[in-house]
């Protein structure tokens, strides 16, 4: 039997990690991003990976992303995600944080 | 105070004759970007009508038939430094705030050089003839400037006294001002210094605002600005050309990595860390790109340094792929003093525990949280990990 800790369970003290960001992003005719901007408008220079995600679609939020893993004129790498039904352009800034300090593993799809 | 100006004409075209000899017999532009536009940084004696700082099309108006080359500042400033370095053998007060002009404070210096004549000789010894020294010697910076330029090469002009009809015919363009001020004043037709320095102060102020406050006393010979003596720290240079052009960040920050290393081990041992870097790039077509990256507190390890290096680079577009990289530190420093505690890790989790619930009664809920893989499995980033209250 486990000992009563006394403590009231609570779910909503849970908090999300990494949720998108939104990000202005600068597109190209054909729908492709051109630039965006951070904390200044920076061109990208290339755009290495492109995937799609359609999940959820049975829930009232369904999820529909376009991801592009690009690099900016300053060399970054960077992975944008476009929100395929509001078509908002979002970024999850939280990666880099949680690297640094060891808790993400190695880099992948989604990241 | 008085000072001695030793003027460099054409310094940048001169440091690229040293270096590209034939360059001497055809007209050449050095330019620099600013933003995104470019603009002329020098221009070889014999282009007329141009200036610098002045848009690169502007002058490409003037000139169309001209030989293009990137400005590499790294480069001047390593001669212009030399130049520096002979002249504080001269004088202990020398400023060179601006490529290719010198001041030196002279109040003092006839204790070793009985008159002028000989002080400016044994200055013209110490720089190269190719610079074509011109010298001038007045009572504050601006008129020292002004009688160098009107000096000759290997000879000097001594301005002292009533300057008034000296100044009243020389052109505005000479004013240390910007660019937009100058066109300002030839648009009011104010050529001439004579012309600014009949009128009252308050109109030029009213125009100019603050600038135009030290127009008015320019132009009638009056300059406060004080001397800056350069002060003599220990830098450390590094720099290295990159295996392969790249436009990568990570490739950048191998090179970084590797000359910041490099320089540690000249100053770690003394227990001393950087407090300033100035960061530079050169593109493959020579465009140059500098930062200066200061620290709060000295960074005692690579690492350190490293990640706010990162952090400034990713917010810097880069002017090209990178051919060339280097760093000039600037400032060395110590730790700041730190408090330890007596007894390390002595229930310090439990203490840790203890504060956070305090925090969570007084401020009424969870304050302080971990991350907690939740679906590290999930395609969708934001599912993968969830913040836990630390006290759960």
């Amino acid at each position: 039997m486990v000992a009563d800790t006394g403590k009231t369970l609570r779910t909503d003290t849970t908090k999300p990690v990494n949720l998108p960001e939104p990000l202005s992003v600068e597109e190209s005719p054909a729908g492709l991003p051109v630039a965006v901007r951070l904390k200044q408008r920076q061109s990208l220079i290339a755009i290495e990976d492109c995937w799609r995600i359609d999940d959820e679609w049975w829930r009232s939020e369904p999820v529909s992303r376009l991801y592009y893993t690009v690099i900016l004129a300053s060399g970054q790498r960077m992975v944008l995600s476009k929100n395929l039904i509001d078509n908002c352009c979002t970024v999850n800034r939280i990666r880099r944080v949680l690297k640094k300090y060891g808790i993400l593993p190695p880099s992948r799809k989604g990241d | 105070m008085r000072i001695l100006c030793v003027l460099l004409p054409h310094f940048q075209i001169s440091c690229e004759k040293l270096k590209h000899p034939d360059l001497a017999a055809r007209p050449v532009i050095v330019t620099a970007a600013v933003g995104s536009q470019k603009v002329v940084m020098d221009y070889s004696a014999e282009l007329k009508g141009l200036q610098r700082k002045m848009p690169l099309q502007q002058a490409l108006s003037l000139h169309s038939e001209v030989e293009l080359i990137h400005a590499n500042i790294h480069y001047y400033w390593s001669v212009f430094n030399e130049i520096l370095d002979v002249l504080d053998e001269r004088s202990p007060l020398v400023e060179g705030t601006d490529l290719g002009e010198v001041y030196i404070g002279l109040d003092g210096l006839q204790m070793i050089y009985a008159n002028d004549d000989i002080l400016v000789s044994a200055v013209h010894a110490a720089v190269p003839a190719v610079f074509n020294a011109q010298l001038g010697i007045s009572e504050n910076k601006f008129m020292a400037y002004l009688a160098a330029s009107h000096s000759t090469p290997c000879s000097y002009k001594k301005l002292a006294g009533d300057t008034t009809s000296f100044l009243k015919d020389l052109n505005c363009d000479l004013l240390p001002i910007s660019l937009k001020s100058k066109e300002k004043l030839h648009n009011f037709g104010l050529h001439q210094l004579g012309q600014v320095a009949a009128l009252a102060p308050g109109p030029l102020q009213a125009q100019f605002g603050h600038e135009g406050m030290r127009i008015w006393e320019l132009a009638n010979g009056r300059d406060d600005t004080p001397l800056y003596p350069r002060l003599i720290e220990e830098t450390i240079e590094e720099s290295t050309t990159l295996p392969s052009v790249t436009a990568l960040l990570e490739v950048m920050m191998v090179a970084i990595e590797g000359m910041l290393s490099h320089a540690f081990t000249r100053f770690e041992p003394r227990g001393m860390g950087i407090r300033s870097i100035d960061l530079w790039t050169c593109s493959w077509m020579g465009e140059y790109w500098e930062k200066t990256i200061q620290f709060k507190e000295p960074a005692m390890h690579a690492k350190t340094a490293l990640s706010r290096i990162k952090l400034i680079m990713e917010n810097s577009p880069q002017l090209g792929p990178v051919e060339q990289m280097g760093m000039k530190i600037t400032g060395l420093g110590r730790p700041n003093g730190r408090q330890k505690s007596l007894f390390t890790n002595v229930r310090a989790k439990e203490h840790l525990l203890d504060d956070v619930k305090q925090l969570e009664f007084r401020l009424g809920g969870p304050q302080l949280y971990r991350i907690k893989e939740v679906e590290p499995w999930s395609r969708i980033p934001e599912r993968r990990y969830a913040l836990i209250p630390l006290s759960q």
